[in-house]
């Protein structure tokens, strides 16, 4: 956050407050419009989701546009730089203020916000999702980005439901000149220094950019975290003539991190911390989690900048990105379970049963590290002694390998991607201001699934079975993960478990067309789309010896989006706009696969999903007072769903599957920025919405060690239980003081309600309730879901810069949280392992905001 | 070419060098925690440990082991958290903190600190082992065979102790049964009996592996491990292959041959019969069973103006009686899902029953592919079909018969529709069926 000039205040402006007032209208009119939404489904009240597979879901994008972006971007004057998000008081205040809480504008998952860089998209295949982390750490570079959210005309690509970022990494546009920071904070990391340095546009026609960094944290917020990572770029840049220009950047950003695990309340309730981590413990008296990941995917591209004459660009970017992305847990076999928060080590397990044990383990929990933590020492003691001997070892009959078999291990689950992409778009203005533009990109994903050993623990080997397959069935041969080597005897390094590819292909092709009349200007773009995707695996394992090997059927999807909009000009200053999109896409392919580490089945039924959305904004530009004001409604139809975990009643681990999963969501926006003079501005940001799912999907319920299927159409009563984790009301009124004299100061209130826990599906179903009767309290404890209190924050940030010989020196500070509020819930996951009789023995698991934290930077640039 | 790439000093990039290097080696390695050890102690034996018991439950203390063999573990789930040891003093039944982690064979060291010995119900057990911090494994696949005995001789002292019974052969009243129930997952219990009359029960928990299969009907060894409530003594198998009763029983009956139906179950069928290949001769798929429970007459396969059905009939002549005929035809087994409908057609001819229906249509989800007595069959009705009125050779649609409401909630087995054709006496109508379809 830098120093901001005000210009533009010196001309006296009409009176702004009944303006305001017809903002509040409007306002109001949106929470009446949700209130037309609220009856709830029969005798259902609502609740996130277990991640036993998915990994944890990235977020909305990081925002990371600082008011440099903000002013870089004055002077533009076309009604499409009005609008570009980077100067909307609400985009701005919600990704700043709002991040940390988990907000998501319009309660958008990251699939629905498109993410490029130089054009190409960079959300993952497979995922939908885009991954910030890829290219985290070069802030420097990455914050030259252009945001818009919602439906939104785009040069770059067909965009996304909830708008597009395109990052701009051009080493010809970077401003020439060395930036050298250094960070304090006590966030996820503890130190940062970034480095960047630009040439600018040399005369020989060469541009070059460099930048680099370093994030760490012996231990980060949260007890237990590590933090590790790095960061590198290098782009060049060489205009070969007026038109043409080419660009080649490579970046990758190396990160190694120990993750945090959510606990139940009961857990942070006996440690006395609300940010218990049980991912750690001691290993010979150092802090080891159990839960690291190693991520490092560098990404190499080649642009192609074409201008054949003043009216006319033509983009071409190829790219391709590879690495790793390794999650390391605990794994066991024939063993107690090693993680300390497991249900039956906490008192409340036998707080009926046996008072005494209780309290011991209350007593434990407070005061035996070993107890609340991994206790890793325990583990390597129990694997050294492990005698055991592997007959007709690695499938050679005969072959015995006598040894300690190890009963605790750590597995490195790996996710690896590899993408090659091609994208070209090319626009042209056209007579009367129209311009046309048309792209289109070709992109190629494998995901190489596998596992391996990271560490026995003080074992000789482990045995690659099935661990449930091996409970449930009479035979040896069922147990087996690779059939053509039985009894395989895996050591650290070595593959084991699973082994699979998941391809995805995607071809589209998008024409945009905007038009330009006095007071109107309107857009209308079309997007065509080609999506496949299979599995293609290595091993054949002994649960599905035909479907667990080699090429799944490939799974096709055409897609296609329409989308319009028009923004009126009421006059210089105030601006009405319009905007919808109807469009199909293709299921996500990860959520596709009923149990992909096993076989290659996917959901019955997979279906494209449809999605139909519009928004209607007011928007302001007065020079003292900007704002907008926006209803929105949205429904997504038609999605899938899929996770595996341990069902209770079959007492087994199943492949839980839901088609027809309806969202809708509607709401309204408002951001205010009020100029009370040349030195103080107000914001004030309110988002309210209603995110809701609007259908009773269909489940089916498979065991995920056999062909055998618990359940089939089995409906979930999902219709209004709000869509969990993230804040559906948030609010922000903030001060900012600017002095003339080069540095500023403010705070922010920020105020968040109506979050709630996904809600976990089988227990909305009638199978759940049984024979519960109404007055039951089990009735009302499998059906209302969870929803976390409302919360407020206060921020303060403040800043200062210098110019000395030439040289920029500025320093800057932000205090989040500044009431140490520690009991702000922002999330967790219902269980979906659950005991329809006593629905408390597996409660939701909770994370906590952050106390007061800050992140203070000092920045030193020539 | 490009001697200079950056007009800027090349000093400002050290720092980024430094980052380049440092960003190779990312991981750390942890230290393996320095080698804990049991110690040993005082030695005992299994006899020795056993009279450390003196009506109390003894929880021990100071440092004493002893070591003994895995003669039964928990790996067929028969046995949970239970596990039974020997050495050539004794035996002794130990229960485990947690499940798992000891197996057959397994030659170990119990280190007792931490452990109860108590009494539960007349049976002696090493309470509170916790595998990993009592137990260390001397050798694998140590074979410990099981002491002969005759029933009389399985008493008290023999508690924990593997042995092995000839000769023997479970009570005539349960042939039939399963071992437990594995359905509803209970443990139950049955009698082993010898020539002579004694008798032992036989204990399996609804969680045995083995615990749906039916009880061996012969003679012969068996092998378990002995366990005791109050004053009954139970026996408990190991391993479901060491119980070989396959000799003729004492009375010196032999059992069935067994049955040996492997057809894959399908999620659906079709059949218009159109592989009847010759007219009027017992119809024959390997996927579908044609039976004459009563008489000596089949379904078989008709064709009658290119069109190929099956008929079943007792008609022998005019005027003629025939002794009871019941034949059967039975679809593969048909996995369930949703909510299946079945679809036919059936035709009459010459009706002569009376009172009695010659035709019925049944389901079942335990047929076991041999044995129609020994399955349970329900009947479908409420679906139109030939009457006494009807006109000869007249097909009749079924319709579509919803199966759903015949199969339990959320059934998700296999089923298997028959259709049986009864005739006696005179009573000798002739009926054909064509075209089933089950979707």
């Amino acid at each position: 956050m830098h120093n901001r000039t005000r210009q533009g205040s010196r001309t006296r402006e009409p009176n702004p407050f009944p303006i305001i007032l017809r903002a509040a209208v409007f306002a109001l009119c949106a929470c009446g419009l949700q209130a037309a939404h609220a009856q709830t489904d029969s005798t259902m009240v609502p609740a996130l989701v277990d991640t036993t597979r998915v990994g944890e879901e990235p977020r909305l994008p990081v925002f990371t546009i600082t008011a440099d972006d903000l002013d870089s971007e004055l002077g533009s004057q076309d009604i499409a730089g009005i609008l570009q998000s980077s100067r909307d008081v609400f985009t701005a205040t919600a990704g700043f203020n709002f991040g940390s809480a988990r907000f998501r504008i319009r309660g958008y998952d990251s699939r629905n916000m498109l993410v490029s860089i130089n054009g190409i998209l960079a959300n993952d295949l497979e995922s939908g999702w885009a991954s910030w982390s890829q290219w985290g750490g070069l802030n420097d570079v990455t914050r030259w980005s252009q945001v818009r959210t919602g439906i939104a005309p785009s040069r770059l690509n067909f965009g996304g439901l909830g708008g597009y970022t395109d990052i701009q990494m051009r080493a010809g546009e970077m401003r020439r000149g060395v930036r050298v920071s250094y960070a304090s904070t006590n966030r996820a990391y503890r130190n940062r220094i970034m480095f960047t340095a630009s040439t600018g546009m040399r005369k020989d026609g060469w541009a070059f950019t460099m930048s680099g960094s370093r994030r760490w944290a012996e231990e980060g917020y949260v007890p237990g975290t590590t933090f590790d990572a790095y960061a590198y770029l290098l782009s060049a840049e060489k205009k070969i003539n007026d038109q043409h220009s080419v660009v080649f950047t490579g970046l990758g950003a190396p990160m190694l991190q120990g993750r945090q695990g959510l606990a139940v309340q009961e857990a942070y309730d006996l440690t006395g911390s609300n940010y218990y981590n049980p991912n750690w413990g001691l290993q010979d008296g150092v802090v080891r989690n159990a839960r690291m990941s190693f991520v490092h995917r560098p990404m190499v591209m080649a642009s192609h900048y074409w201008k054949p004459d003043e009216r006319t660009t033509w983009k071409t970017t190829l790219f391709y990105t590879f690495g790793r992305d390794g999650r390391t847990t605990l794994q066991w076999f024939d063993a107690r379970d090693p993680r300390p928060d497991y249900y039956r080590y906490l008192p409340s397990f036998y707080n009926t049963t046996d008072p005494s044990e209780a309290d011991a383990l209350t007593d434990a929990w407070a005061n035996d590290v070993n107890t609340s933590q991994i206790n890793w020492d325990q583990l390597h003691f129990a694997n050294g002694k492990n005698l055991y001997t592997v007959q007709n070892a690695d499938g050679i009959a005969g072959n015995s390998v006598t040894g300690n078999r190890s009963k605790y291990i750590v597995e490195e689950q790996r996710a690896d991607p590899s993408r090659i992409g091609l994208n070209t778009v090319y626009s042209r203005q056209l007579e009367d201001n129209a311009q046309i533009t048309y792209g289109g990109s070709l992109q190629r994903q494998r995901t190489h699934y596998f596992k391996t050993i990271d560490d026995l623990l003080g074992g000789d080997f482990w045995l690659d079975v099935d661990q449930f397959a091996t409970r449930d069935f009479n035979d040896t041969l069922i147990a087996q993960n690779d059939l053509d080597m039985t009894n395989k005897v895996v050591r650290e390094g070595d593959r084991f478990g699973y082994d699979y590819d998941i391809h995805t292909r995607y071809y589209n092709a998008f024409m945009q067309y905007e038009g330009k009349w006095e007071n109107l200007e309107y857009y209308g773009g079309a997007d065509l789309s080609f999506t496949q995707f299979w599995r293609d695996s290595r091993l054949r394992n002994g649960r599905f010896p035909e479907e667990s090997f080699g090429t799944s059927e490939k799974q096709s999807f055409l897609t296609y989006g329409v989308k319009a909009g028009a923004t009126y000009k009421i006059s210089g200053r105030q601006f009405i706009s319009a905007n919808a999109a109807w469009m199909t896409r293709p299921p996500v392919a990860r959520a596709a696969y009923l149990s992909p580490r096993t076989r290659g089945a996917v959901l019955d039924g997979l279906t494209d999903e449809s999605i139909y959305s519009g928004d209607i904004n007011y928007i302001l530009r007065f020079p003292r007072l900007k704002g907008r004001a926006s209803l929105y409604y949205t429904k997504i139809m038609d999605q899938v769903w899929s996770r595996s975990f341990y069902h209770d009643e079959f007492r087994t681990l199943v492949n839980y599957a839901m088609t027809g999963v309806d969202q809708l969501h509607t709401g309204g926006e408002l951001g205010i920025e009020a100029n009370l003079n040349s030195t103080l501005t107000l914001t004030a940001v309110y988002a309210d919405g209603r995110y809701l799912y609007d259908s009773r999907p269909n489940a089916s319920i498979t065991r995920d060690n056999s062909p055998e299927v618990f359940a089939t159409d089995r409906t979930v009563y999902w219709k209004n239980y709000r869509v969990g984790g993230m804040p559906q009301t948030a609010a922000s009124l903030g001060l900012r003081y600017n002095s003339p004299r080069f540095w500023f100061v403010g705070f922010n209130a920020n105020y968040f309600d109506n979050l709630y826990l996904d809600p976990n599906p089988d227990r909305r179903t009638s199978e759940a309730i049984g024979n519960f009767f109404d007055s039951d309290p089990q009735v009302a404890q499998l059906l209302d879901q969870t929803k976390l209190d409302a919360n407020y924050t206060v921020d303060v940030f403040l800043g200062k810069s210098w110019l000395v010989k030439g040289y920029r020196i500025a320093v800057n500070a932000t205090v989040s949280n500044l009431l140490n509020n520690q009991d702000f819930r922002i999330g967790g996951f219902e269980q979906l392992r659950y005991d329809r009789t006593d629905v408390d023995r597996f409660p939701p698991r909770f994370s906590y905001l952050f106390g007061r934290n800050y992140f203070a930077m000092v920045t030193f640039s020539f | 070419m490009l001697t200079h790439p950056f007009s800027l000093n090349y000093r400002s990039f050290l720092p980024l060098l430094c980052l380049l290097v440092l960003a190779t080696s990312c991981k750390k390695e942890f230290d393996a925690p320095p080698v804990r050890d049991l110690p040993v102690g005082q030695v005992l034996t299994v006899a020795q440990l056993r009279a450390l018991f003196q009506g109390s439950p003894k929880h021990f203390g100071g440092d004493s082991s002893f070591y003994a063999v895995v003669t039964a573990d928990e790996q067929n789930g028969n046995l949970y958290r239970n596990i039974y040891v020997q050495d050539h003093t004794g035996a002794i039944q130990l229960r485990l903190q947690n499940p798992g982690g000891l197996y057959q064979g397994d030659s170990i060291r119990v280190y007792l600190p931490g452990t109860v010995l108590s009494s539960f119900s007349g049976m002696l057990q090493l309470d509170s082992v916790d595998v990993d911090n009592n137990v260390v494994k001397q050798a694998t696949n140590v074979v410990k065979l099981p002491t002969l005995v005759t029933i009389p001789q399985i008493t008290s002292a023999m508690q924990g102790m593997l042995i092995r019974l000839d000769s023997v052969e479970f009570s005539e009243a349960q042939l039939g049964m399963d071992y437990a129930d594995a359905v509803g997952q209970q443990t139950q219990n049955r009698d082993l009996v010898d020539c002579a009359g004694n008798s032992v029960l036989v204990r399996t928990s609804g969680y045995a592996n083995f615990a749906g299969d039916e009880l061996p009907f012969g003679r012969g060894s068996f092998v378990a491990v002995v366990g005791q409530f109050n004053t009954d003594m139970q026996l408990f198998i190991r391993n479901v292959n060491e119980v070989q009763l396959n000799g003729p029983r004492c009375d010196g009956s032999v059992g069935p041959p067994p049955c040996e139906y492997a057809v894959t179950p399908v999620a659906g069928v079709q059949n218009d019969f159109s592989d009847v290949l010759i007219d009027n001769v017992d119809y024959s798929n390997p996927d579908w069973v044609n039976i004459n429970e009563q008489g000596n007459r089949f379904w078989r396969g008709r064709i009658f103006g290119g069109d190929k059905y099956l008929r079943a009939t007792g008609y022998a002549g005019a005027g003629v009686s025939v002794p009871p005929t019941e034949s059967w035809l039975i679809t593969p087994p048909v996995q369930a899902s949703g909510s299946p409908t079945l679809s036919f057609r059936s035709a009459m001819a010459f009706w002569t029953h009376v009172g009695d229906d010659p035709f019925r249509l049944y389901i079942s989800t335990n047929f076991d592919g041999c044995e129609i007595a020994d399955a349970t069959w329900t009947e479908i009705t409420g679906f139109p079909e030939p009457t006494s009125s009807s006109s000869n050779y007249q097909w009749v649609q079924s319709g579509q018969i919803n199966l759903g409401t015949y199969l339990p909630g959320g059934f998700s087995g296999n089923y298997h529709i028959g259709f049986r054709y009864y005739s006696v006496g005179t009573q000798t109508t002739t009926i054909d069926v064509d075209d089933i379809s089950i979707q």
